[in-house]
Order: C-alpha cells, then sequence, then structure tokens
C-alpha cells in the first residue's frame, strides 16, 4: 500500500468517522471513551481578550463548555455537572507546554436541608422526585431540591504537584459558589437571564496585584448553563463543504451556490443545543509571566479518579466510591483538533495528553488526511489538496502561533494562543474571520500571503490569536488546512473562500461577561 | 495464582449485588506513588485512522458509483492512458466523488508538475453539458482556472495548469483525439 493510498484510507476513515457525529460540533463527542463520560466532554475554549468596554480593558476570557448537546426540556434532573471529577482551565505563559497557572473547579451536589424537600402526604413527610419544588429566583431560593456549589482553586505550577489556593466571592468572603439552575422553562424561571445573572461573582486573583485594569474592577466568575455557541454544519461540510450541490441526498439550504461570505448562513445545528460553561475573566496581567511577555497559551481539561466502584445500595451522596490519582479524559484547546485532525485510534490517547507531550501528534498536523479528504470530494471540479508535505503552515498555525502575532515559543504544542497586547476590537467590529483578515494576498505563484496587520479590515484580535465565540473557527480551519497560508504552487485552491454553511457572528452573542447567550429555554 | 485471586475478587464484586446485608464499600483503592504515566508513544505510521470498516458515507456512494459505471466512448482509463503514451506523466490516479459533477464516475489524475486533470463520465450527452455548466458556474471561484471539455458523454477539467497551457493544451487535444 502506498503512502498516498494510505493517507486516503485514513482520510476516508475520518470521514466515516464523523458520519455517525455529523450533527455534532467542535469536540462534542469526539472521542471514543468520551461518549460514555458527557459530563466531563469538554467541547470548546474560548480565550480572548475581554471587549465588553473600556471598563473590562485589561481583561482576559476563558470560556471552557462541557456537557455537549444538552436538550432544554432534559428534565427532571436537567445537567449537573460531576461531583466526582474536576475541571480545569489552563495557562502557560512560559511556552514549555507545561501549565503555569490552573483554575481547578470542584463541584458538589447537595440536597436540600442534605435529606431534600419533603411533604406532608396522608399523614407522612415524603421526599419529592423532582429537583425544585417552586418557581426560582434567586440563588438562595427555599425551593431548589437539589443545589449544585463549587470551589475554585487558582494552582500556581504544575497541576498535580502544587497547592491550591481558593479563590473567594469579594460579595461573601465564601470559597463556595452557587451554579444556577438550567433553564427548565418560564414557570420555573420566569426571567432566566436576571436569575442567572445573579451568580456572577466577583473576586480577585491570589497572589496577584493586576495592573492595566479600571481601578475599583475584579475579576469575574460564572459557572451555568449556556446556549451552545458553536456554529457549525459538519454534515454539509461533507457534503460538499457547502458549496451548494447535493453529493450525498441532502439538499442544499439556504444561498450556499456562491462562495461569498454572505452564502455562509444556512443553519447551525447545533445552535438549539444547551452547554455548560465555566467563564473567567480575569486581568491579562495576573496570566502573563510579566509585563514584557504579553503572549499566553490556554486549554481546558477535565479529570476523574482512576478507579470507580459502583455502590449496589446507591444514595444520592454516595452512588459509587471513587479514588485512586486523577487521570484526564478530555482535553481541549484548538477548535476541532481532535474531532477532524487526530486519528480515530488516538482520540482517547489525545484526551488524556498533555500539551508538553504533543511531539506524538505531530504526523497528524504535518500529514492532515483533511485536504486528502476535501479533495476526494471535489476532486472531480479539478481542486487540489495542497501538495507539500510537512506541512509547516500547519505546525505554526497550529502548533506554534502566527509569527509577529502569537508566537510563544519555539516548543510545539496544542493550545489557543492569546496575545494579551493586542486591542480587543469591539464587538460590532469584529470580522468572523478573525485574524485570518489580516494577509496581503501572495505576490506571486511562488510565495505565500503576507502578513499585515495594518490591513484594512484586519481583525487581529480573532482567531487564531486568542478564539473568542463570533470567530467562524470552521471557515478559517478549512481555508488554512486547504493552504491558505501556502503559496499557489504547492496549494492550488489556497485562496478558495470555503465555507461550511453555518453563520456565527459576534453580534450573536451577548456584549459582555459571560458573552454565550442565555440558555435556551426547556418550556416556554 | 494471581488468576485465581482476580477470579475470586471479581466473584466477590458480583456477589456484591445480591447480599442481602450488604457490606459495607471497599475503600478506595490507595493512590499510587505518582500519576499514572502515558503510554509511550510508537512510531507513527501514516497519519489518520487505518481502520477503514465499517466505510460508509462517501466511501458507500463511491463504490455505488465505481460499480455502476456508464457507457461511455471516452473512459477515464483510456485518456491516462493515451497521455501516458504521449509522455504525460500521471503520478497519482484516484477515484474522486462523482456526485460533485452529478456524473456517474469521476477520476482524478494529477501529472508530475500537479496539473489536474479530472474526468467524469456521464450517462449521456445532456446530462455531460448539464454537468459542465454546473462546474463551470457553482465552482468557478473553487478552481478559477479550470478549462472544461466535452466528448461524448465524457468530461474533462484540468486545473492548475496557468503556468504550463501548452501542456494542458496537449492534454485537452489528447482527450478531443479519442
Amino acid at each position: 500500500m502506498t503512502l498516498r493510498n494510505r493517507l486516503l484510507g485514513g482520510a476516508l476513515a475520518a470521514a466515516t468517522a464523523l458520519v455517525p457525529y455529523a450533527s455534532f460540533a467542535s469536540s462534542h463527542r469526539e472521542a471514543p471513551f468520551i461518549t460514555k463520560n458527557p459530563k466531563v466532554d469538554g467541547t470548546d475554549f474560548y480565550l480572548f481578550n475581554s471587549y465588553e468596554g473600556t471598563a473590562r480593558n485589561g481583561y482576559v476570557t476563558l470560556l471552557a463548555n462541557y456537557l455537549p448537546l444538552q436538550d432544554s426540556y432534559g428534565g427532571p434532573n436537567y445537567f449537573t455537572l460531576d461531583p466526582d471529577a474536576i475541571y480545569e482551565i489552563h495557562i502557560d505563559n512560559t511556552g514549555d507546554g507545561v501549565e503555569d497557572l490552573t483554575f481547578q473547579f470542584d463541584f458538589d451536589l447537595k440536597l436540600a436541608n442534605n435529606t431534600g424537600v419533603e411533604l406532608p402526604i396522608g399523614g407522612k413527610m415524603i421526599n419529592i422526585p423532582l429537583a425544585v419544588a417552586g418557581s426560582l429566583s434567586s440563588p438562595a431560593d427555599a425551593d431548589q431540591n437539589m443545589i449544585e456549589t463549587y470551589k475554585v482553586g487558582l494552582i500556581r505550577g504544575p497541576r498535580r504537584a502544587m497547592p491550591a489556593t481558593m479563590l473567594t466571592n469579594l460579595a461573601d468572603s465564601s470559597t463556595t459558589f452557587r451554579k444556577p439552575y438550567d433553564n427548565a422553562g418560564s414557570k420555573t424561571i420566569a426571567n432566566y437571564t436576571t436569575y442567572a445573572n445573579q451568580f456572577i461573582y466577583e473576586l480577585d486573583l491570589p497572589g496577584c496585584t493586576p495592573t492595566g485594569v479600571q481601578a475599583g474592577t475584579h475579576a469575574r466568575l460564572f459557572v451555568g448553563q449556556r446556549r451552545e455557541g458553536f456554529a457549525v454544519n459538519l454534515g454539509q461540510i461533507f457534503d460538499l463543504v457547502n458549496f451548494g450541490v447535493s453529493a450525498l441526498g441532502v439538499a442544499p439550504t439556504g444561498n450556499q451556490a456562491d462562495l461569498t461570505g454572505a452564502a455562509d448562513q444556512a443553519k447551525n445545528i447545533v445552535g438549539n443545543k444547551n452547554v455548560t460553561t465555566l467563564a473567567l475573566e480575569v486581568p491579562a496581567s495576573c496570566l502573563r509571566k510579566d509585563a514584557a511577555s504579553p503572549i499566553i497559551a490556554g486549554w481546558t481539561t477535565a479529570s476523574v479518579r482512576q478507579a470507580r466502584v459502583i455502590n449496589p445500595t446507591a444514595s444520592f451522596g454516595t452512588p459509587a466510591r471513587e479514588g485512586g490519582p486523577w487521570v484526564q479524559v478530555s482535553r481541549l484547546g484548538m477548535v476541532l483538533v481532535n474531532e477532524i485532525v487526530i486519528g480515530l485510534k488516538d482520540k482517547d490517547r489525545f484526551n488524556g495528553s498533555e500539551p508538553k507531550n504533543d511531539a506524538q501528534f505531530a504526523d497528524y498536523v504535518t500529514n492532515p488526511s483533511l485536504p486528502i479528504l476535501v479533495e476526494v470530494v471535489f476532486g472531480a471540479t479539478g481542486a487540489l489538496a495542497p501538495t507539500t508535505y510537512p506541512r509547516a503552515d500547519l505546525v505554526a498555525a497550529f502548533l506554534n502561533g502566527v509569527p509577529s502575532v502569537n508566537v510563544l515559543s519555539s516548543t510545539l504544542f496544542e493550545a489557543v494562543r492569546l496575545n494579551t497586547a493586542v486591542p480587543a476590537t469591539a464587538r460590532a467590529a469584529q470580522h468572523p474571520l478573525g485574524a485570518a483578515t489580516c494577509f496581503d494576498p501572495p505576490a506571486a505563484n511562488d510565495v505565500g500571503p503576507t502578513l499585515n496587520l495594518a490591513r484594512t479590515g484586519c481583525d487581529p484580535a480573532g482567531f487564531p490569536n486568542g478564539r473568542r465565540p463570533g470567530d467562524d473557527t470552521v471557515d478559517i480551519a478549512l481555508r488554512v488546512a486547504m493552504g491558505f497560508l501556502l503559496d499557489q504552487n504547492h496549494a492550488p485552491i489556497r485562496g478558495a473562500p470555503l465555507v461550511d454553511g453555518a453563520y456565527v457572528d459576534a453580534r450573536d452573542f451577548l456584549v459582555g461577561f459571560p458573552y454565550l447567550n442565555t440558555p435556551v429555554s426547556g418550556a416556554p | 495464582m494471581r488468576t485465581l485471586h482476580t477470579i475470586c475478587f471479581v466473584m466477590a464484586l458480583a456477589a456484591c449485588k445480591s447480599e442481602p446485608n450488604h457490606p459495607p464499600l471497599p475503600a478506595p483503592p490507595p493512590p499510587p506513588p505518582s500519576p499514572v504515566e502515558p503510554v509511550q508513544a510508537t512510531t507513527p505510521g501514516a497519519p489518520g485512522s487505518q481502520n477503514l470498516a465499517p466505510l460508509a458515507g462517501v466511501t458507500a456512494r463511491m463504490r455505488e458509483e465505481s460499480s455502476a459505471r456508464p457507457r461511455v466512448e471516452v473512459t477515464a482509463e483510456a485518456l491516462f492512458d493515451a497521455l501516458a503514451d504521449r509522455g504525460i506523466v500521471i503520478a497519482r490516479r484516484q477515484q474522486v466523488l462523482a456526485a460533485t459533477a452529478q456524473a456517474a464516475y469521476c477520476a482524478l489524475g494529477v501529472t508530475d508538475d500537479s496539473i489536474a486533470i479530472a474526468v467524469c463520465e456521464y450517462e449521456s450527452q445532456a446530462a455531460a453539458r448539464a454537468g459542465k455548466r454546473l462546474l463551470d458556474t457553482r465552482y468557478a471561484k473553487l478552481v478559477p482556472d479550470a478549462v472544461r471539455v466535452l466528448n461524448g458523454n465524457t468530461l474533462v477539467t484540468v486545473a492548475n495548469a496557468t503556468k504550463t497551457p501548452a501542456r494542458r493544451d496537449q492534454v485537452l487535444d489528447t482527450f478531443r483525439s479519442l
């Protein structure tokens, strides 16, 4: 079997792997093992300079989404996180692929008054079967039968070797935060936006005196249900990348016949789902190594105990007993990496891996299968995949950062890299194609595009310089995969404005923290 | 002995479920001295999964297309062979999705100087003409330098040949001559 055939086989197998998940998204259910553990399935990670307004200049927002594809009507238990897991957001500010700061979220689930709400039924007090006993309007509502709380520890240095310092709510000096009840419906929670906003907490990061932020402002924290913010139509990516023709029996939707950006407005198949978001907004100065080192790299992970013994006489508090060291089961940095870059046989390994060990996955980036798949699908048009290997352009884009924008070090590892010194672009001025708009076309066939931060319309504060909710990362990734950063000689369709058909725009999201939208309601 | 111990342990666990007086939960296993080290990566082979089964979606569609090729005067193989006779080396060739061009079957050949030669076979001349119109319009921005020529029920697209127009013309002339 030739290498080419093996590549093709890999690409087709990747397509096969994707087909059953055609209605899923960024990193949702992307690896075989994580499908068994939805509560710790990380789906998206956003890292960007806050663009809420001048009062939040100097802050960086970190959003980690978990528990994908929540149907809003999913009662009576809805979507609590795993109290036996830890969820973490990591920041590397030295460029070695090892976390320098970790925000560690630890959840707890309790019944009201430890026994649950009871009602007098025929002379007996009976425990009710529902998670709420009435409508909710505030964090301490007595009608909430199942109460989810969490603590957040800040670890400086390696996450398993250094102690955590607990974050403290400035309002009450507590280290325990409450998570809002999910958006069950308008009778349970009449105004979910108002209700959820009460769960945004202010705090200061221990061990950091921030600089570059407005006096009197503080870091913010929120954990709760949000509307899915990732826009993709993977089914149509492989149904001709939305070129408007029916290849696999699915009729094109919307105006996809041309390739202009305006055509990328068909449908977002995950837009009616909810996720659970871990949101932090912290001073950039507290994330950087020092004032002269503005670039940081971030990713999120979830870990569970290595051993689980099911309790044969399960109780609310102890359905199982867990022990042993923490074992990482989910990892997410750059969008779509484990979904369409890493081979099926290595997806679970990737989820358990650390960035410092990413050399083991390098072949998936240097010799990617996705472009070959696109060539198979579009080969009838004369379209060719890039012909140069190894793909140094992809290494730069996904493993090292864009030169002059967000290269943190020479070490190659997969993470979202953000230059915190690049001013945030106001919400209304953001371009869905982010920093990909900052390249001048090649001057000749044998040279690639030139980075030009002064280019009219350039939006350097967007993906792949960090990632904002309104960045159309699928379109950008498709174009980069097909050779946008290469010269024409090595990437014959490098200039094709590929779109996946799911439109995304910053204006579709909230104006400020936590940016992702109010979740879809379970009932009108 | 170890196996026996394992069996006993598993049986003991199983017995827990039917035991009327449930014993207390076993204590969590003690943490090992250091976290489990990831398995060392083996030398990676070809990128992408090697698991080719079950092939579905694109592959299934292509299999159908391959098994129901129409009768045409100029097949993809005939063109590639004729080009080889004229000294145009096809460095690689593969079946590609014909549905993209609303064709019955398509193959893509790539010359040693990276000229793309897509050959699509149709059920009829009318279908081939419709396919050409589709490709010329819908995919104009995808492959702007594509040149397409019909010969009977077969449509040929030559692309990525802007720098080698003579070579492109040689391919098209060969196709017309068949």
